[in-house]
This record gives C-alpha cells, structure tokens and sequence, in this order.
C-alpha cells in the first residue's frame, strides 16, 4: 500500500455521519495494522537488535538475512605433532579413504542437512587429500606419467544431484587430448614432442598431497536439503590398478584419504516466508445507534491506531517493505589484504629452514609486508560483534624444495590460519585450516635415477584456506574475546630427509569478516 | 518524524470540531496526523516497537545477502599461435561472471575454481638458469570490472610440465610429461570493499606465450637439433566456475 490520503474532509458545521468515520478511518486502520511497505518508512536504519536471528523460537526458524551452517572433521594432528615414524605416513593420521571407485561417494563431515526458504546457497567445502600408494605406505610420489596415481576428483552435490560446474576435473572422461592424437613411440633421433611415451590422464587433480576448496552459488526451493561434497576415483587410462611395482607385475593401487574438513553454507535470503500472523486491528466499524463520545471517537479508534503507529510490531509491515536502506549492515568487520611483489623473477620471501617441529611464520613479501588483517586496526572484540568468523587467503606457493630429496612428496609447504590475541598466536580450532601442499614440479620425472634438472623450476602452487567459525565457538577455543589481527602463516615439512632450503611464496590475498546477521 | 501525538481530543458533552478532526487525519504539522505520518515518514527509532523485529519475509530479497554462480562444463584448450606474441591475455569463459548488484555492498567476494592442465617446456632459452629466475610463460591474472591492473596477489603461474625424458636409453628419444602429476584444480579468490551498484564482472585471464623454439644452448640434457619443432605451450582448461557473494 502506497501514500495514502483521507478519502474527505469533514466541514466546520457538518453533523458528523459515522459512515463517513468508518470510511476515513478504514484505509489508515488497515495500512498501519499489516500493510507497512517500503514507502512508508523513511530513511534511517533499524538498530541491528531488531534484526531476527535463528532462536529455535520460531517452528520455522530462519534468521532475516542469511543462515549458516557448518559441519567439520577428521582434523590432522597437527604440524609438529610428534609422529611416528617421522614420514608422510607418520604425518597423516585418521584420515577419510576415497573408495577406488568412479562412483561419487560422500565424504564424512562433509555433509549438512539444512532448511531452507527459497534462498540463494552460497557453499564452501574445504579439505585435505593426501595420496599414498598402496594402502598407506608411503606418501604418493609419482615419478612418471604412469603413476599419476592421485586421479580424484571432487564435486558439490545439492540433494543427490551433482553440481557438474564444480567437479574439480573433467565432467566426462577420458578427456579427448592431443596426447592422444600424438600417441605414438619414439626413434632414435626423434626428437619431436608429439612422440610421447604415455598418454595420460588428466581427468583429476594430480599430486600427492594438496589442499582442495569448491565455492559455488545455488538457488533453492523451500524445504529441506543435503548439501554434500562428494568425491570419486578415476581410473587408469590403460584400465589398470596404478602404481606397478615392477614392469608387468599388478598395480597396488593407490589410497586417497582427507583431513581438516569444513562444509560451510551461507544461505542468502531471497523469498523469506517467515512474517507474523496478522494482529486484529481492534479498530471497528461504528455500530448502529453507538454514540459519538469520546471513548468511542478517540479513545477507542482514532487513538488506537496513533498509539500502533508510534509501536508498530512486525506483523504490522508487509511482505518486501524493507530494504537495504532501512536496514543495518550484516558485515561491519570486513578487511582484507593482498601481497605481492611486482617483478615477476623474486620471490617473496625464503622462509627459515625448518625440521619436524612447529615453526610457522607469517606469510609475507620480501620487503616484509605480512599477509594479515587488523579490521583497520581496531582488531576483533568477539563480544560486541557476534555472528560467524568468516576468513578466506590464497597463497602463491613460490617453491617447497628440497634440495637432497629423491622423492618429491617428502617436502610440503605447510599453511594456516592463525591469530594473535595481543599474547600469543592460535593455531585456531585444533589446526583445522592447515593444509599442505607438495610440490610436484621442482623433480625431473623419470624412473631412470636421472639426474635433477640443471636449472630450477618451481612449484607455483596455489594453496586456497578457509575459516568459518561461530564467535561463540571461536571465544571457547581461543580463551579470549580479543583478536588483534588473522594471519596466514606458513611452516615446512620435510619428514625424513634433511636440508630443505627453498621455501617461497610470492603473493596472496586474505579476506576476513564476521558475519553478525 | 516524530511520535504521533493527535493534536485534538473531542470531549464528551461538547460539539465536534470537525475542523480539529481533520488535523488529526491529515495535517502538515509534525506528528499531527495519522495519514501524514504514515506516508513515508515512519522512523526506526521513534515509531516502531523495541519488539520489532525484521523478519526475512520482510525483507527485499537478495537485497542484503547475494550470491550468483556460472560456469562451463566443456574442455577448452588454449595455444598461441604466435612466436613471441605471448603477453596477450585472454578471457576464460565460464571461469568469468557478471552480475548486477542492485545496492552497493560492504563485502564482495569473487571465487573462481578451475582444473586446468598444460604442457609447458624448459624456458628462459637464452637466459642463464643460475641467475634469472624464469618468467613463466603460462600466466593467470584476476581482473574485476576489466581494469587496467590485475587483481594484486592473484597472479598464478605453471611450472613445466614436459621434460626430455630418460625413456629409451640415452640420448633422449622422447619427451616426457607429467602433465597428469601436475593438473590442478585451483580455487582462487578476491575481495572488494564497498563495490558500488551496478553491473560488474570478474574474470580469470590467461597467458600462453611461445618462446620455446630451438632450445640448443643449456648442455646436452636438452640439446635439440636445430630448427626440430619443439612443443607448443598449451593449456587446458576443464570445467570451471566463477561465484560471487555480496554482503550488505
């Protein structure tokens, strides 16, 4: 209901016709008691108290501006937990296997249950995998394009349907490839690329340990719903189990397991169904031969609808009368940050060399600009903004190398999300952001105990983290209420072998906010 | 505007002002009518209940919380013809998004996700490997809103991904990949302070530059003949997505 006038005007000597009362007073009765729309509000927002949040209060309980949902589990031990024996097997404990099959399964942990309206999903799944020959042996390293053993893929799956923009490979397999096209054998002297040895599968993510997050936004109808990140195995191109101990002998195959889970899913209000039965107006229409009096003039009419507009009540508004601008902000404690260095031949920073313990430092730029957020300086006081910490980083991983090592899989560049209360660091909910990445570049391939390439090449990996944490859980767990700044942080593991020395980044972003509403 | 206070009260065992009626329907006055009040003068703070509580149903949809994905499902590769003409960057479809923001947000996050593979050989021909660190020639950069400058801190690169390979005895026969080891799925992401409304776009732009030809001159590991056609860069890029989430 739009701007609305008195239908007339009653004149000076006029003997007052209560019809005309129940006329004049009908459409401002009726537009105060239920039809507030956006017009009718000025500018000026509501105080974010007045903002509904999900109380269990209502039987369809839904928050005004958007829902969270979190499940998370199967946490790594931890960097520079004491492991036994001091080795990628060592390292990865109580993980989730993959199923060798190339029917998506769903993973534990990384499923929700949810109700909705009809409201825009935005979804996050974060993970770990870690590849290991066999059944756990030893941490995957493949040195030849016949054991690109990894070969798993992902996907976010929406009430048992796939989202097949997000499978995290080829959406059908095998993927025609130009390998393909030159698959031939090659001769003495031939030098051509197009006379490659194997043809390879390229169908899924490829190396032996690496962190994996899937973002994606979808609309759903109003009920229920699963939401899942599911996973698969591809097989071998030739058919076969990978991993062959000798030349012809079977394959052992290979195990992919994951760590340090998080499904978060924001849900963006779009149609909300939830607003308040209609209050009566208690406004009534004079009756016949009722008398003109004060009470039942004033008092019981024309005051009764003053009085509701000066408290009006939330059935009293429309459905869609409130807009942004009437409204506070859900986010006030946004900052971000990103780092960089320019010249594409540097790197940000060499890293201390490191063993088996904890040594994370901040990620940071050569001139020593760190990958970190402070809300401006103000830090985070978890008491006065309440809602879910949200924190998003990717990092450039420059190179993890080492320099001895035979085996690549035996070096990862470690990374978290930690913060600083003003005393001392967190490695923030028992490490669940940690993630760790091979690099499976720096090693020249081949069996053949060939020697390392003559020049460097690097890792250029790109390692995604993601933080979604109730403040309340978040308060627990750091034992403060303070947070004065997030950072990523980055630390090196090189199990068994000794004298690691590259480890570099250059370059990331890191985005932090609480969502209050 | 204020609380509504009625200017006029009738009093029992008098005449009704029918003038003073009216004020209390409709009135210029502040706060002295019903009507007027009522027409776009309601406040947060003076004219609703401390019960009041904003429900989503009364909300705008997506007006404070919105959330917009695409993507593509085909593979698509990408090689640049062109000796040396490597430094143009082209958009990626489906790893790219436009959207319309219908108010101005405090928070926007762009999320692209993309399985990409390649081959890329040695580079840096002419350059000297013990001091100059290679300038990759496959390149991805983030733009937002086709600026000039790339998202800062979003540039990725690839490593190589063919090498000569020690299959068939030595000297080398064949080129070996690991390009398989190598096929990643990347997740990046950016955000934006106060993105105004309007229509925007975000995009994942790619660099395949040919500088690769007639590798003769780093020692007998990867000596070639001269003028033997060596590999082409070449990227694949699988299915791919493109999310934004503004927040009010």
């Amino acid at each position: 209901m739009s701007t609305i006038f008195p239908p007339r005007a009653f004149k000076g000597a006029e003997i007052v016709d209560p019809a005309w009362l129940d006329k004049t007073y009908q459409p401002i009765a009726e537009k105060v008691y239920g039809r507030i729309n956006e017009q009718d509000i000025d500018g000026g927002a509501f105080d974010i108290a007045n903002v509904y949040m999900a109380d269990n209060f209502w039987s369809y309980d839904k928050a005004a501006y958007t829902n969270k949902w979190l499940n998370a589990g199967a946490q790594n031990p931890g960097f520079g937990s004491s492991v036994t024996p001091v080795t990628a097997d060592g390292w990865f404990k109580n993980g989730t296997v993959i199923d060798y099959s190339i029917a998506w399964q769903s993973v534990s942990a990384l499923t929700l249950n949810i109700t909705t309206g009809e409201d825009v999903l935005w979804i996050v799944g974060m993970t770990q995998y870690a590849s290991f020959k066999g059944t756990g042996s030893t941490l995957a390293s493949p040195t030849a394009p016949s054991t690109d053993e990894a070969r798993v893929q992902f996907a976010i799956r929406i009430d048992g349907a796939i989202i097949n923009e997000t499978i995290t490979g080829s959406s059908f397999f095998p993927d025609p490839s130009h390998q393909m096209l030159y698959k031939a054998t090659a001769s003495s002297d031939n030098y051509d690329y197009r006379h490659v040895r194997h043809v390879q599968n390229c169908e899924g993510i490829g190396g032996a340990a690496k962190p994996v997050r899937l973002t994606y936004a979808a609309p759903v109808v109003e009920g229920d719903h699963l939401i899942e990140i599911v996973a698969r195995r591809l097989p071998q191109g030739d058919g076969n189990l990978d991993n062959e101990p000798s030349a012809g002998a079977a394959g052992i195959g290979s195990e992919i397991r994951l760590y340090n889970k998080q499904l978060f899913v924001l849900t963006c209000n779009a149609y909300g169904d939830t607003v308040s039965t209609l209050a009566a107006s208690g406004v009534n229409a004079f009756a016949e031969n009722e008398t003109l009096s004060q009470a039942s003039l004033f008092t019981n009419r024309l005051s009764v609808i003053a009085s509701r507009m000066n408290t009006l009540l939330s059935q009293n508004v429309e459905r869609g009368a409130l807009r942004r601008t009437h409204l506070p902000r859900a986010v006030n404690t946004f900052d971000l940050k990103s780092i960089s260095d320019n010249d594409p031949r540097t790197y940000t920073q060499i890293y201390d060399s490191f063993g088996n313990a904890t040594a994370w430092e901040p990620v940071r730029t050569g001139s020593g600009t760190y990958l970190r957020v402070d809300n401006g300086g103000a830090g985070w006081n978890l008491n006065t903004t309440q809602g879910w910490l949200i924190v998003m980083a990717n990092v450039h991983l420059w190179d993890a190398q080492q320099t001895t090592a035979t085996v690549r899989a035996s070096v990862m560049g470690c990374f978290t999300i930690r913060i600083w209360d003003g005393a001392s660091f967190h490695n923030v909910m028992g490490g669940l952001t940690e993630v760790y990445c091979t690099n499976d570049a720096f090693y020249l391939s081949g069996p053949g105990g060939v020697t390392p390439k003559a020049e460097l090449d690097f890792a250029y990996e790109d390692v995604p983290l993601f933080l979604a944490v109730d403040t309340a859980a978040l308060m627990a767990d750091l034992g403060t209420n303070t947070i004065s700044y997030i950072e990523v942080s980055i630390a090196g593991w090189r199990g068994n072998c000794n004298g690691i020395d590259n480890l570099k980044t250059n370059g990331g972003f890191l985005s932090a906010w609480i969502q209050e509403r | 505007m204020p609380t509504v206070t009625l200017p006029y009260v009738p009093a029992n065992g008098t005449t009704l002002d029918a003038d003073q009626l009216n004020r209390d329907f409709y009135s210029s006055g502040a706060g002295e009518s019903v009507y007027e009040v009522s027409n776009g003068k309601l406040e947060a703070l003076t004219n609703f209940s401390p019960l009041f509580f904003v429900f989503n149903g009364m909300l705008r949809p997506l007006d404070v919380a919105f959330a917009q994905s695409s993507g593509l499902l085909q593979s698509q590769d990408f090689i640049e013809q062109v000796w040396g003409a490597g430094d143009k960057q082209r958009n990626v479809p489906g790893a790219c998004i436009t959207w319309y923001q219908r108010e101005p947000a405090s928070v926007t996050v762009v999320n692209i996700g993309y399985h990409m593979s390649w081959w890329r050989t040695r580079e840096g021909i002419t350059q000297d490997p013990a001091t100059d660190i290679p300038g990759p020639d496959i390149i991805t950069d983030l733009y937002l809103d086709d600026d000039v400058n790339p998202i800062a801190g979003m540039r990725r690169r690839c490593p190589m991904s063919m090498f000569p390979s020690p299959f068939g005895g030595t000297p080398i026969t064949a080129w070996n990949i690991n390009e398989a080891t190598l096929a990643r799925y990347q997740n990046l992401h950016f955000s934006v302070k106060n993105l105004t409304a309007g229509w925007h776009t975000a995009s994942l732009r790619l660099k395949v530059r040919q500088n690769s030809q007639n590798m003769t001159t780093n020692g007998s590991v990867y000596q070639q003949p001269a003028g033997v056609f060596q590999a082409m860069h070449r990227v694949r890029m699988r299915v791919r997505n493109a999310t934004v989430l503004s927040l009010w």
